[in-house]
């Protein structure tokens, strides 16, 4: 600076050399600024939208069953336990093992000259993962009018396969609740009971001494879609 | 290993007293300048309400476990609570007068007899306007005050460039003194955000501070979001300002310890950019999926760099600039023996907590990490003289180093630290004040 300059708030910011590189670092500083001023808006008007709206979703599933039967002839007064190995179901890929239902069916027929079998089934509770205390589930069911016997044991938590509509602010955490891993697995036993009864409750020669029992295992297995409600 | 603890109560004593002894200095400084006693004023009371502020967050923090990624508070916990309101009005006024210090350093820019009474008058006025609009509209607009940083900092570009490229022309080596102040008062203020300049230039701070809102259920105003954008920008562009001018003058005069702190944060902005774009998709997990925590070692990265600069450095440089430009009376012997103190207290501080935050990280056992402090200490008190006659004896004023650059300096015979200390300690007590009573009368949260 020439001495002869006088000393000014003016000639402490800027010089004739320094004049163009200040006026290039304020001009970046504008284009950046406005560039990302339009992201931080989008983003606000995108975040105001995510915090005080919750979209409601549309919930379905697409439903496949695997079926698995066992004929079990019991002695009268015998009880069997019988075992069916969820691993041997061969779920599809994007599917989650939903319920299991049973039916338990006996051999004789229901009619004046039949006296029904007194037929029992219990789903014992195990290391199989699913909903023992759901009240959907039924684990025990008896029967002695030769219908069948229904029993369910309900695998993924509040899985009913009925559709809904539900509350989230995206699609995952619409999903997020039917995305969980591990539910199925082990072992479901089933303990079957049988007390035959004779016609008129006579048996001279013996002859109704045990019951076929046909048990038919039906593993529902479901694939949940959601749709945003415009 | 230790478990990694947050760096704000360290923040709020390091800060709380130096701005105090800063405080007390200058009160005892008779024969310094009125410009020197504004300045050291303003330094000295930016520390007591960051100080002030931090040890709110630090309440925050421990009271309520509300402290989230990037030290900030949720206000689903603790929004309405005495400790939230005082923290982000203490942390207003402190803006305030970051805002106004480059008008009054190095130089004092309007240098009227009216600057002073402008300085205390907006710093009252602002904190009244800033606390009764926070309170009134619950701090949606919290961060608007951003805004008012942007006259500052194009002074402060604009003298760094002009004082640098006069230096580089002229090789005057006495220059130097001033763009590196300049530089440094930047950093000061802009640090944090400077450490952010490859995010802002890639434009994906937004996202961090979307996810931040979504987490810790903000409702921020276009204005806030504004603010804090304007604040980010200003950092990244100023530490690109500062880094081309440094590798210029690195080139033209060879490289100074200010040009390797500049091209040291350079670096630690542009790891931090890779990294910040490494972890986008846990970003955005918040919005589009759920909220996912940040990978460890990010966090310790973010503890090293941005967190150290903010709560640990920037009371160190503000001491650095206090000394070394005899801002404070350090040639007085009643003055020097707590100057020392000071100065070996925060260096002491400062590497014990580093000394921690390693050991978070690193399984180093704590005989060895003790024997590592034993040494630190060593060092410094074998050294203490050293140290601090090194910072007080280069020490020179802005108007000993380049007296034709100096303006007429004005005299003020009221401009002493009473009437600061007053007005300032006015402002702290109404803001803690209006804080209990409207957290009491639960206008808040």
């Amino acid at each position: 600076m020439s001495s002869d300059e006088a000393i000014t708030s003016r000639s402490l910011l800027l010089t004739r050399e320094s004049r163009v590189p200040t006026a290039v670092a304020l001009l970046v500083t504008v284009v950046m600024m406005t560039v990302t001023m339009v992201d931080f808006v989008g983003d606000l008007q995108a975040t105001d939208t995510f915090t005080s709206e919750t979209p409601e979703w549309a919930l379905t599933f697409e439903v496949q069953t695997y079926t698995t039967q066992a004929v079990e002839t019991l002695q009268d007064d015998e009880t069997r336990i019988l075992e069916f190995d969820m691993a041997e179901v061969t779920i599809p890929e994007g599917y989650a093992m939903g319920s299991i239902n049973v039916t338990i069916t006996s051999e004789e027929e229901e009619g004046f000259s039949v006296q029904c079998d007194s037929v029992s089934g219990d789903l014992i509770e195990n290391g199989l993962t699913a909903q023992w205390n759901s009240p959907v589930s039924n684990l025990s069911g008896q029967d002695s009018s030769c219908q069948p016997i229904e029993l369910a044991l309900q695998v993924y938590p509040d899985f009913d396969g009925r559709s809904a509509t539900i509350s989230a602010s995206n699609e995952y955490q619409a999903m997020q609740h039917w995305l969980e891993e591990g539910w199925g697995d082990g072992v479901l036993l089933l303990e079957l009971d049988v007390d035959v009864n004779s016609p008129l409750g006579i048996d001279p020669i013996g002859q109704d001494t045990d019951e076929e029992i046909t048990v038919d295992v039906t593993v529902v297995m479901f694939k949940a879609n959601i749709s945003l409600i415009e | 290993m230790v478990e990694i603890e947050s760096m704000v109560p360290i923040a709020a004593v390091v800060d709380l007293v130096l701005g105090i002894a800063t405080l007390s200095i200058i009160s005892r400084s008779q024969g310094a300048s009125a410009n020197n006693k504004i300045v050291g004023c303003i330094l000295g009371w930016i520390l007591v309400f960051l100080g002030l502020s931090y040890i709110m967050t630090s309440i925050l923090e421990f009271r309520y476990g509300a402290l989230a990624d990037f030290s900030a508070v949720d206000r689903d916990k603790v929004g309405g609570t005495f400790a939230f309101t005082a923290k982000n009005l203490l942390l207003s006024s402190a803006y305030m007068l970051m805002v106004l210090l480059p008008f009054f350093f190095p130089f004092r820019l309007i240098n009227r007899d009216w600057d002073l009474w402008f300085l205390l008058a907006s710093v009252c006025v602002a904190s009244a306007v800033f606390t009764a609009m926070h309170l009134m509209t619950n701090f949606e607009h919290f961060q608007v005050e951003n805004f008012l940083f942007i006259p500052g900092y194009v002074v402060l570009i604009s003298m760094y460039i002009r004082f640098i490229t006069t230096e580089v022309r002229d090789s005057d080596e006495r220059l130097r003194k001033i763009s590196v102040v300049v530089g440094l008062v930047l950093i000061g203020i802009h640090g944090e955000t400077m450490t952010y300049w490859l995010s802002q230039v890639l434009s994906i701070n937004d996202l961090f501070f979307q996810r931040q809102s979504i987490q810790n259920g903000l409702s921020l105003s276009a204005a806030a979001w504004g603010g804090i954008n304007t604040r980010l920008t200003l950092g990244a562009t100023a530490m690109l300002v500062l880094c081309a001018g440094e590798a210029w003058r690195s080139f033209k005069l060879g490289l100074s310890p200010f040009g390797v702190l500049t091209f040291v944060i350079f670096i630690i902005g542009f790891v931090a950019g890779l990294a910040d774009v490494a972890v986008l998709d846990v970003v955005r997990s918040c919005y589009e999926t759920q909220c996912e925590a940040f990978p460890v070692a990010y966090t310790i990265w973010y503890d090293f760099t941005s967190e150290a600069l903010v709560y640990l450095y920037t009371p160190i440089l503000f001491m650095f600039i206090l000394l070394h430009y005899d801002i404070v009376d350090t040639k007085r012997d009643e003055n020097r023996w707590l100057i020392r103190i000071i100065v070996i207290l925060m260096l002491l501080i400062v590497s014990s907590t580093i000394l921690e935050l390693i050991q978070s990280f690193l399984p180093i056992p704590d005989m060895i990490s003790s024997a590592a402090l034993a040494i630190v200490v060593g060092i410094f008190i074998g050294w203490e003289e050293r140290i601090v006659n090194s910072l007080i004896d280069d020490s020179a004023s802005i108007q000993e180093t380049v007296p034709d650059f100096a303006l007429p300096e004005i005299e003020h015979d009221f401009a002493s630290p009473r009437l600061f200390n007053l007005v300032f300690g006015g402002v702290t007590v109404f803001i803690l004040i209006v804080s209990l009573l409207f957290t009491g009368l639960g206008v808040l949260g």
